[in-house]
Formats: structure tokens, C-alpha cells, sequence
């Protein structure tokens, strides 16, 4: 049963990522997955090529929910130009299933018409953190790789417009 | 002028802010085997906010949400805990029985514990104002508190001043002092958010406790904390983004 789970979420993930590498962000409903914290560092490692933001965010996280109108409108020509915007929702909390998890996130996310993909990461902050070598603070925190993978850019808490713009800059340059 | 007003005092002092006492040599912390790794001590430098291996000033002063105050300067020669604390966060949530716990225990040792609430979401601009016979102020706070059981005592910090101060970036964000009032551990409780590996996690806030009231020296140290941004009335300076590398 669990190994069904997994093989299930990996076919997921793998959907989600083939979805992004042909158009990122065109769709209107976002594509959304449950993701261990290895699947969403794989997921970054997969997209080496192209510039992309990864934004950590949580549907109960209301500066989250604050900078997302920013963020999607930041980045819609960074996207038209190739570049990749992954959200990871940090939804699980004690009492917070994995399916509930992906539900509460896929409710804010089209509240927010985010068109993006999405990952709702099945591990907590600490363990994400230890995976993707990111000292990942409060949440929200986006980061911004280059074309090479590396990460050129972290900023650790809620982003204004001209932030994401630097973000994006950094990511592209 | 009301009670609660007149009996806020934040008295921030003149410079320099802080107690002059020379600042802990700055050498690395003992490197845990896996992150979340711990930032070595910050060299001392020119700022406003609380360094590690400093002493806070002592002319600090909050109220509790009943309105007792609470002065930075009694707290010398003890050691003491201070939370940044939040009602709403559910990352805060995730530790709070087990914060309790450690709370009860080292209380019993003589370990002070403090909560300190500056969210302005959830205390307001602004000390409420109330009468005599009327509903006791922050019922939200209590409610809280007295549904999840937890016996923490909760100073508001209207403003966030010793937010600021203190350079508090989450809730929970724990600080810990020793007896001689210098900063000796600034972060996370321990390493495991969801309470799934107690036998294999870093109990940071109940080892440096432990070693504290050994006797023994604890080298500053401080872990990056995670947890709900404090809904500050004015956001303190936009953090400034990262080198990536």
C-alpha cells in the first residue's frame, strides 16, 4: 500500500514536471503534487537550463498569501521567456493529513489563480531544509537559480514586486 | 490615560543599548552531524539588535496580559527562556506541548520562562483599553492558552520594539540566557518540527538548559529558526536578500 502511494506520487511528480518543461505556467488550473522533500530538490535539479524561482509558501501563511499577487505578476514575462516558477506549500502541520494538505493548497492556490506549478511538500521545514541545502527561515522564502542550477538568490520573508523583479534579474543573469 | 496604558513601559535606553560587558570570544559552535546547522557567533559590530554573548538591557520592560510588568533587570542571576510567541501559528503549535514540558521541568530547577507575543494581528496597535469590571484585556491570548492548557506567561509586545531589539524572525524563536544575563542560544526548540524522532533529534533549548545549570560553559551559539513570520505593526528593515552561494 505504501509503496503504491509512492509509486503513485512519483508518477505525479513526473506528470507535474513534464507539464512544466513544456510551457511552465500556461495552464490556468495550477498542477499541483504531493512531494517529499528529495522530489522537490529533485524537481529543482531537474529544471537546470532554465532560470526558475522557487517560493515557499503555506495556505495558512497570510504574508505568503500577500506577496502571491506580486509574484505571479513579477514573473508572467519571466515565464513567457522560459523562466520556471515551482511553489512549494508547506501545509503539513500536526494535526494536517497529506491528502488534506493537498487540498487546502490546491483551494488557495485557485482562490489566487496561481498558474504555476505547485509541490506540497509531505515533510516539514526542517527536513526540507536538510535536503535542499537552503537555511530555509519563516515562511515566505523564495529562491532564485541560475541557468546552471546554482542558487543565486534567497530572500527570506515576504518579497515586494521590485524584490521578485530582482529575484528574476539574478535568476536570468 | 488607563491602567494598562500608563503601566506599558518600554523604556528603551540611550546608547549604547546593551550592557557593556565585552562580547564571548567568537568561536564556532559545535557543528551538529546534519542541518540545520548552527550559524558560528556573529562578530561583535555596530548594531541596534542583540548579539549573542550580549546582555540585554536591563531597563527592558513589558507587561504580561494581566498587566504585570516584567523588567529585563530582575532577570539577572537567573537563567531565562524568552519565546517569541504566537496564537495562530501553526509551526508555534507543533511545539508548544513540548515546550511545556521542558518549561515545567526546568522551572522546577529555577529556569525563568517567558513568552513574548508581537503580533500585531493578535495583541493589537495598541494596549486595549478597559475599565474596571469589564472583560479582562487580550481574552483572545487566555482563551488560547487555557484551551491548549499551557501554562506560559505571555508579555505583549505592542509595537515590537524588543522584537526588534531582539532580532526575532519566528514564532517560535527562542532565546536563552544564562545567570550572568548574556546570550548564550538563540533559535529552534529542538530539530524536529513534527515531533516524529524524539530519539534522534537536537534537543538544542533542553541541552544548553542542562548544560547551564551544570555550571558548565555554553559557547553562543545560534540554529536559523522556522516558524510564522511575526505580523509586525512596522516591519522592521526589509531583510536583505542572500547570496545564494
Amino acid at each position: 500500500m505504501a509503496s503504491d502511494r509512492v509509486r503513485v506520487r512519483r508518477a505525479a511528480v513526473a506528470v507535474l514536471t513534464a507539464l512544466a518543461a513544456c510551457g511552465g505556467g500556461a495552464a490556468v488550473e495550477p498542477t499541483i503534487a504531493l512531494a517529499r522533500a528529495e522530489e522537490v530538490g529533485r524537481w529543482i535539479a531537474d529544471h537546470r537550463g532554465a532560470p526558475l524561482l522557487v517560493n515557499f509558501w503555506a495556505s495558512w501563511c497570510q504574508p505568503c498569501l500577500a506577496e502571491m499577487p506580486d509574484l505571479l505578476a513579477s514573473t508572467r514575462a519571466f515565464r513567457a521567456r522560459g523562466g520556471q516558477v515551482l511553489g512549494v506549500a508547506m501545509e503539513l502541520m500536526v494535526e494536517v493529513t497529506d491528502a488534506k494538505g493537498l487540498e487546502l493548497a490546491r483551494q488557495q492556490a485557485r482562490q489566487l489563480g496561481l498558474d504555476f506549478p505547485l509541490l506540497v511538500c509531505t515533510e516539514d521545514m526542517i527536513a526540507t531544509r536538510r535536503v535542499i541545502g537552503v537555511e530555509l527561515g519563516a515562511l515566505p522564502q523564495t529562491l532564485a537559480y541560475d541557468r546552471t542550477g546554482a542558487l543565486v538568490q534567497h530572500h527570506p520573508g515576504k518579497a515586494t514586486a521590485a524584490q521578485f523583479a530582482e529575484l528574476v534579474k539574478a535568476a536570468e543573469r | 490615560m488607563n491602567t494598562m496604558t500608563r503601566l506599558f513601559v518600554l523604556s528603551l535606553p540611550c546608547l549604547p543599548l546593551f550592557a557593556q560587558a565585552p562580547p564571548a570570544k567568537p568561536t564556532p559552535a559545535p557543528a551538529p552531524a546534519v542541518a540545520p546547522k548552527e550559524q558560528p557567533p556573529e562578530q561583535p559590530k555596530e548594531s541596534k539588535v542583540l548579539q549573542l554573548g550580549q546582555r540585554a538591557s536591563g531597563s527592558i520592560t513589558l507587561l504580561d496580559i494581566d498587566g504585570q510588568p516584567q523588567r529585563a533587570k530582575d532577570l539577572m542571576g537567573k537563567v531565562t527562556v524568552i519565546n517569541f510567541y504566537s496564537i495562530k501559528c501553526p509551526i508555534q503549535a507543533a511545539w508548544d506541548q513540548r515546550l511545556a514540558a521542558i518549561q515545567k521541568e526546568f522551572e522546577a530547577q529555577g529556569v525563568v520562562f517567558l513568552h513574548i507575543d508581537s503580533n500585531e494581528d493578535e495583541i493589537g496597535k495598541e494596549p486595549p483599553q478597559t475599565n474596571e469590571g469589564q472583560t479582562k484585556p487580550y481574552e483572545n491570548v487566555r482563551a488560547h492558552l487555557a484551551k491548549k492548557g499551557l501554562p506560559f506567561r505571555v508579555l505583549v509586545d505592542h509595537g515590537n520594539k524588543v522584537a526588534d531589539l531582539f532580532g526575532a524572525e519566528a514564532t517560535p524563536h527562542v532565546y536563552v540566557f544564562g545567570n550572568d544575563g548574556r546570550l548564550v542560544y538563540r533559535g529552534l526548540v529542538d530539530s524536529d518540527q513534527r515531533d516524529k524522532d524524539p530519539d534522534g533529534r537536537k534537543n538544542y533549548l533542553r541541552d544548553t538548559l542542562s548544560t547551564l545549570l551544570k555550571g558548565d560553559k555554553v559557547e553562543p551559539f545560534a540554529t536559523t529558526p522556522v516558524g510564522c513570520s511575526i505580523k509586525r505593526m512596522k516591519p522592521a528593515a526589509a531583510a536583505p536578500a542572500r547570496d545564494g552561494k
